[in-house]
């Protein structure tokens, strides 16, 4: 390719990858998208040459005017478009971009205009990176970058020598200049420098948080099931949606993901019958005990319930429209980027305003543990303002109260009868999702007594109600049930559809417990290849947000104060993530192989030196086309090539050694000039040569055993000049 | 790196504070970094992306703004690959005349072990100024060079020297003119120029130069005469044509040839308000030389203390050309013009042959103790010279 | 490499004559291979006769001396027809050009017009005077010198003349040693005198036709022609090297690589003999001002040159 069409097919992908952003940041109608394709794919075809002359487009006229025109038009248009249409800065000002992308386009004829493109194209990317942080934005910038290197590149070498007259358009000797081979390894190589570049300027660049024009990213996403009030049936409608609501580590468990998760919300105590509300609105602040982490509970286990081992979990939790922060049950500490965290009187935890936000917080559970006097004891006594608020009930509960009663006829302690009631809910009834209840007036009774079928609500619903008839303290809980386990990046993802009501029985040593009346779900579909892939997708995206879109200053000071810890914890911190490395790699290897057995981390290092010395040997293989001099024409087609191969490597060796050697030394020369700078080497060089000379130049060829001993020569030297060094 | 810090040493040597304000001095003045107009919009492009990051901590415009910053320092990076490590050479005449355009060469050689140079333009650097030659390099391979010739002329006689020659380069991106300077010194006399001297004049001298000196017989080429063979003379000298004819043995004779040298003397005294009548002195002689050059005179040149010797053809011409060119107008002081003047004791042997001295100024009684051939005088100089 | 016997003793032997000189002997024995001419441009006293006549010696072949002074005649040295009374016709008497190895000695001092009668007999290798026409001896070697320190009446070989001559060459001041070496010997009015032939005419016959042997691979005679090439493309130039240069380049590499017990060229054999061979070929261009040495300059340009185009590997 000639330098010239290059750097307008460099331009052109230059303002391609633009637009690829802007297309898929969603924020242009797709009539604009399709046109600026077209325009896209006729600028290059026009780059190759391949309208010629005599069809319709040479018809369309080139004159100035008429393109000034049509970009006076798209402002109007533009002024048209943030006034009425979209009332908002940025999609017009990107609406009014594509345009001008597509006229300038159209219109590539001077210097000029290539610059004015680049500029374009570069708002163009930066409004992209505006509009999203998702992950494959990472493969726009990289493309970006090398057109970017080889647009500005081209530009600068198809100008001719700078005259006095600048406005001249200088027709340079070099603009018909050929893309050889080498250029081209060249120019890729500055790209992936500056790549680099980039990297390590971007870790390095201080990051000040002078938020003056902040502009909320997008809106929260709309939960069910976390307001003040929840009907029966809302949980249900979002059953179906798909939406990530949040990320849960466990960093602590080896062995996470394999049980389900529960992660509590809001505790609700009134129910009027068909919606559950909270009684009492009162919230107090926590108190931080230290730089952005609360505790829940002040001081230590005040009431002496039994605890299990604390649990902590770093959540990473989308931007909602609700202000509730979910934990394992029951939270004892958060940490976390907050100003201040409120909790409510049944431990919900609250965020003084809804995140605009994704957040990422670290909580600290501890579950409470069923004590033995609890289990076997035969009355249990409990406090009257537990009793006042739990165990209030609507109106019409009496049929509950006899299938209560009649399921619960042989237990004999508290403890039992509660039992008794969660295994009739749990097996006596059908789990689904079809229960339509938001019509119903009397849905517990619908799905009790009639249906049979109905969702984790109703099971819940169902719960406490029987068991308050019964004079147990109970209340509902929503939250999120977490099950799907992301095994490349160790964490869980939840879903909307995850949301999950169940029960929280008190006992009076041992606090507030955990059941769950719903029966498990129909079977969890069985990891399939794909879900493998989009777990992975998920997992990359993960880190993608961490390691870029959350970089923030405390992260530079957390890398700075990493360092200057000292090696051992870096060391330890990089052994853990090539092995998380190998880990992940080969759980994808899993997948596709369905190997059960995990090989020794002695496996996951091999293979990953052996990739590294793959690498550095196609790089090694590669390197030769680098060295200066080796684009001779003509190279001898005869069975010399060996020889010659061998003459080259020594000069190599010698050029390594510290021998000048231009392109203009014979080997008579270089023969001299070994001699007197690297006297040992002079037999083999000498003998090397006179091979080499017979071969090249001569008409003969070597015998068997001559290459053997040039062979030999290139072996000694070789040793010669490593022992010289 | 400093490669070559011993100038500064050799200057300064003693005094360190001064020596450290040298070498950043020379620092500074080997390197420089200059904005081109695009480079000032892309600067401006990249703190518009930086002001837009600050304001919204986005990361992804903290990523945009790192690439801005990792073009420019890619950009440092290689253009300063480009200019260093360039080897200059010089391929100059010996000597030059004024107001005559010269062929200059320069051989520029690539050491850089692997990057090839883009875009170099050179230009010389002479007294401090830059003068740009038109040179301009669009390729250099590694470990090659290249010759650029261009032209120069001199306007007046003396010496010109240049000095450095400074090598820019927009590559890679168009954004930075990086320039380097490299001292390759080079001095150059140039010799006044040569003006055509009315033939008239240049005959006198030559017919009065050879009217003082009769023909005789001797060595040479030019046929004296014809005469009957003598037993003796050299058989090659027989003129066998004649001989046909008259059926007797001719010989040939021939004239000499030696007595047609002459001795030009030029006087460098000159007190400053005659300062143009004796470049004007200057250039006379030069033509004179030249022409009587021309005709294959045997030539020599006196010019204050310096005497080139009696020689001919195009070399001998030249160093009595280069004589010309470096010989310095001196003002009459009090010790007094007739302090060791060689000019003086000119008189007329068959040793100077025809003697001839330039004197633009001369104190009178000076004037007269000189003996020569023949004087110029000012007057005549000035008639002489008249369309210089 | 082994050289083969026949230059082993001819160099050997003026050797024993020229002390030190080893480079110049072999380039005089390569031009007589090469059917060439050789130009010694040098200082008087350094060996440049005494050279011609160890060649001259060491081939059975007859040797001549002409010294140029400038009243020589062309008739002093093609011979000239003399009229004899008795047979009443004019009678042809050769001049010294008719001899195997002739010396010109300091060729400047002459006119123009007897050296163009010289070097139309080198480059025609016959000599016509009075409508008949004499053919020279094979072989035919002219040894030319110049002294180019002197001005005084000379008339140096204009360039276009300078192409009849294969190389160009300077003998220098010997080593110390050497010259020690040589003032030790004893005395010898023509110290060639003393050495004995090791080679007949019909010997370097046949190693002249042994030049067409010699294989100059494809790359060698690309990497010639590129140095002609660039010669003819410099600016510092304004004549570069012509056709017959060309050829005159090929043909001395050719018998350097035989002189050298070689079949086949390389190309440090055109390198070597570029700045010998062509230097004189070529004209500096005029806008170059006065250049004094115009031989070193000369020779500083083509090496310059050579340097610049790549050696093929």
């Amino acid at each position: 390719m000639v330098f010239n069409q290059a750097c307008r097919f460099s331009a052109i992908v230059l303002a391609a990858t633009a637009f690829a952003g802007l297309l898929f940041a969603r924020s242009m109608p797709s009539w604009l998208a399709i046109l600026t394709v077209t325009v896209l794919v006729f600028a290059i075809l026009q780059t190759f040459g391949w309208p010629s002359g005599n069809t319709v487009l040479s018809g369309l006229p080139n004159a100035p005017s008429v393109w000034n025109s049509l970009l006076i038009g798209a402002f109007v248009l533009f002024l048209l478009d943030l006034t009425m249409i979209s009332r908002e800065l940025l999609p017009a000002g990107i609406h009014f971009l594509v345009v001008l992308l597509n006229v300038k386009l159209m219109t590539l004829h001077d210097r000029r205009d290539y610059r004015h493109l680049y500029a374009i194209s570069l708002m163009a990317i930066l409004a992209s990176a505006a509009l999203t942080t998702d992950v494959w934005y990472v493969s726009i910038f990289v493309f970006y970058l090398l057109a970017v290197v080889w647009s500005l590149l081209l530009h600068h070498l198809t100008s001719g020598p700078p005259s006095a007259n600048p406005a001249r358009a200088q027709v340079s000797p070099r603009a018909t200049w050929f893309i050889t081979n080498r250029f081209f390894w060249l120019t890729n190589g500055i790209a992936v420098l500056t790549f680099l570049f980039t990297l390590v300027i971007f870790f390095i660049l201080p990051r000040i948080s002078v938020g003056v024009l902040q502009k909320p990213s997008g809106e929260g996403l709309r939960t069910t099931g976390f307001s003040e009030r929840v009907d029966l049936g809302m949980i249900g409608s979002v059953k179906e949606d798909r939406q990530i609501v949040m990320r849960v580590e466990l960093p602590d468990q080896a062995d996470a993901g394999k049980e389900r998760f529960y992660l509590r919300g809001l505790a609700y105590d009134q129910y009027n019958g068909r919606s559950w509300s909270s009684g009492s609105r009162h919230r107090r602040s926590l108190g931080g005990i230290a730089d952005g982490v609360f505790a829940v509970r002040s001081g230590a286990n005040r009431n002496g319930y039994g605890l299990s081992e604390p649990l902590r979990q770093d959540i990473l939790l989308e931007a909602l429209d609700t202000s509730v922060l979910f934990a394992a049950p029951f939270a004892e500490y958060v940490s976390g980027d907050f100003i201040g965290i409120h909790v409510d009187s049944m431990t919900g935890l609250h965020l003084p305003y809804t995140s605009s936000s994704r957040i990422r917080y670290s909580v600290v559970s501890r579950e409470h543990r069923l004590s033995s006097e609890d289990r076997t004891a035969a009355e249990l006594e409990y406090a009257s303002a537990i009793r006042d608020r739990y165990l209030q009930l609507p109106e019409g509960s009496d049929q509950v109260r006899d299938l209560a009663r009649h399921v619960t006829v042989s237990a004999v302690t508290p403890h039992e009868r509660i039992t008794a009631v969660l295994t009739h809910l749990l097996s006596g009834y059908q789990y689904s999702l079809d229960a339509e209840t938001t019509t119903s007036l009397h849905p517990i009774d619908d799905f009790l007594f009639r249906r049979k079928t109905g969702y984790c609500e109703h099971y819940a619903t169902a719960m406490v109600i029987m068991l308050r008839t019964l004079g147990v303290p109970a209340r509902l809980v929503t939250g999120f049930l977490a099950t799907e386990w992301n095994e490349f990046g160790g964490y869980y993802t939840v879903r909307q559809r995850d949301a999950h009501a169940w029960v929280e029985v008190f006992y009076p040593h041992a606090g507030w417990i955990t059941l769950d009346p719903t029966p498990t779900a129909a079977s969890i579909p069985s990891p399939s290849m794909w879900e493998g892939f989009q777990r992975l997708g998920e997992s990359i995206r993960l880190h993608w947000d961490r390691a870029f879109i959350r970089y923030s200053a405390r992260d530079q000071l957390a890398v700075i104060h990493t360092l200057r810890e000292g090696s051992d914890s870096a060391r330890d911190a990089v052994s853990r993530w090539t092995v998380a490395l190998g880990a992940a790699a080969l759980q994808l290897m899993r997948t596709f192989v369905g190997q059960v057995q995990t090989p020794p981390p002695v496996m996951t290092w091999a293979l990953l030196l052996a990739s590294v010395i793959a690498l550095s040997a196609l790089m090694l293989a590669v390197r030769h086309r680098w060295a200066p001099g080796h684009f001779t024409r003509g190279m001898p087609v005869k069975r010399q090539q060996q020889i010659v191969q061998h003459y080259r490597s020594m000069l190599r060796i010698a050029a390594r050694r510290g021998i000048r050697i231009a392109p203009s030394t014979t080997p008579t020369e270089l023969m001299q000039h070994v001699r007197r700078s690297w006297s040992e080497a002079e037999s083999a060089v000498v003998e090397l040569t006179a091979l080499y000379c017979r071969a090249r130049f001569g008409n003969s060829s070597l015998s068997g055993e001559e290459l053997l001993r040039a062979v030999d020569h290139i072996r000694a030297l070789q040793r010669l000049a490593r022992a010289s060094q | 790196m400093l490669q070559d810090s011993t100038p500064v040493t050799k200057a300064f040597g003693h005094n360190p504070a001064l020596r450290i304000r040298s070498r950043l001095h020379y620092l500074a003045t080997r390197r420089s970094i200059r904005l081109t107009s695009e480079g000032i919009r892309f600067l401006l492009f990249t703190i518009g992306i930086g002001v837009a990051a600050i304001n919204t901590g986005n990361n992804l415009f903290y990523l945009l703004l790192a690439m801005m910053l990792g073009l420019v320092v890619i950009s440092g990076l290689l253009s300063e690959h480009c200019v260093r490590r360039l080897e200059f050479h010089r391929h100059l005449p010996d000597l030059i005349m004024a107001n005559e355009p010269t062929t200059v060469t320069l051989s520029v050689t690539n050491h850089n072990r692997w990057l090839p140079s883009f875009s170099l333009r050179l230009s010389d650097i002479v007294s401090g100024q830059q003068l740009d030659r038109g040179l301009f390099i669009d390729h250099l391979a590694a470990q090659r060079s290249v010759l650029l010739s261009y032209p120069i002329v001199a306007t007046t006689r003396g010496k010109l020297s240049l000095d450095c020659v400074r090598a820019e380069t927009l590559f890679p991106f168009g954004l930075f003119l990086k320039r380097a300077l490299y001292q390759v010194p080079a001095e150059i006399p140039v010799s006044p120029p040569i003006k055509p001297v009315s033939l008239r004049f240049i005959d006198e001298m030559v017919s009065e130069g050879q009217g003082l000196s009769l023909p005789r017989r001797g060595h040479g080429t030019q046929l004296y005469n014809l005469r009957l063979y003598q037993p003796g003379d050299d058989s090659r000298a027989i003129h066998w044509m004649t001989t046909a004819r008259t059926s007797t043995l001719m010989v040939r004779e021939t004239e000499a040839e030696d007595q047609r040298r002459m001795t030009i003397a030029l006087s460098t005294l000159a007190p400053d308000e005659r300062n143009t009548l004796f470049e004007h002195s200057v250039t006379l002689v030069a033509s004179l030389l030249w022409h009587l050059s021309q005709r294959s005179f045997p030539l020599r040149l006196i010019v204050h203390e310096a005497d080139s010797g009696l020689g001919c053809g195009s070399d001998h011409l030249f160093a009595m050309l280069r004589l010309l060119a470096v010989c310095e107008r001196r003002a009459p002081d009090s010790t007094g013009p007739t302090v060791s003047n060689p000019i003086l004791t000119l008189g007329h042997d068959a040793e100077r042959g025809y003697t001839v001295v330039v004197l633009p100024w001369s104190d009178p009684e000076a004037s007269a103790a000189v003996s020569a051939d023949r004087v110029l005088q000012a007057a005549h100089i000035e008639g002489l010279t008249n369309g210089f | 490499m082994n050289v083969p016997k026949p230059f082993h003793a001819i160099q050997d032997n003026i050797a024993r004559v020229i002390k030190g000189k080893a480079q110049v002997i072999e380039m005089a024995v390569v031009c007589l291979v090469a059917r060439g001419h050789l130009l010694l441009e040098d200082v008087p006293g350094v060996g440049k006769t005494t050279l011609a006549h160890s060649l001259a010696r060491s081939l059975d072949c007859s040797f001549k001396r002409i010294q140029f002074t400038s009243d020589l005649l062309p008739s002093d040295i093609v011979g000239v027809s003399i009229f004899n009374r008795q047979h009443q016709a004019f009678e042809f008497v050769p001049g010294p050009i008719f001899a195997n190895i002739v010396l010109a000695d300091e060729i400047n001092r002459t006119t123009p017009k007897t050296q163009s009668s010289l070097l139309e007999a080198m480059s025609e290798a016959q000599v016509s005077v009075d409508n008949q026409t004499h053919s020279l001896k094979q072989p035919f070697m002219v040894i030319a010198t110049q002294n180019p320190a002197e001005y005084h009446g000379t008339f140096p070989l204009p360039e276009s003349q300078l192409d009849r001559f294969l190389m160009r060459l300077r003998i220098g001041y010997p080593s110390l040693e050497e010259e020690r070496k040589v003032l030790n010997r004893p005395y010898a009015l023509h110290p060639a005198d003393s050495l004995a032939p090791v080679l007949t005419a019909q010997d370097v016959l046949e190693l002249q036709r042994r030049i067409e042997e010699v294989h100059m691979d494809e790359s060698v005679c690309e990497y010639l022609l590129a140095i002609v090439h660039a010669t003819r493309q410099s600016e510092l130039l304004s004549l570069g090297v012509s056709t017959r240069g060309a050829l005159a380049l090929n043909n001395a590499s050719k018998a350097l690589a035989l002189v050298r017990g070689r079949e086949y060229c390389l190309p440090d054999d055109v390198k070597e003999l570029a700045p010998i061979v062509l230097s004189h070929r070529v004209m500096l261009s005029r806008a170059q001002g006065m250049r004094a040495q115009s031989f070193e300059q000369a020779e500083r340009i083509v090496l310059d040159i050579v340097e610049t185009i790549p050696v093929p590997v």
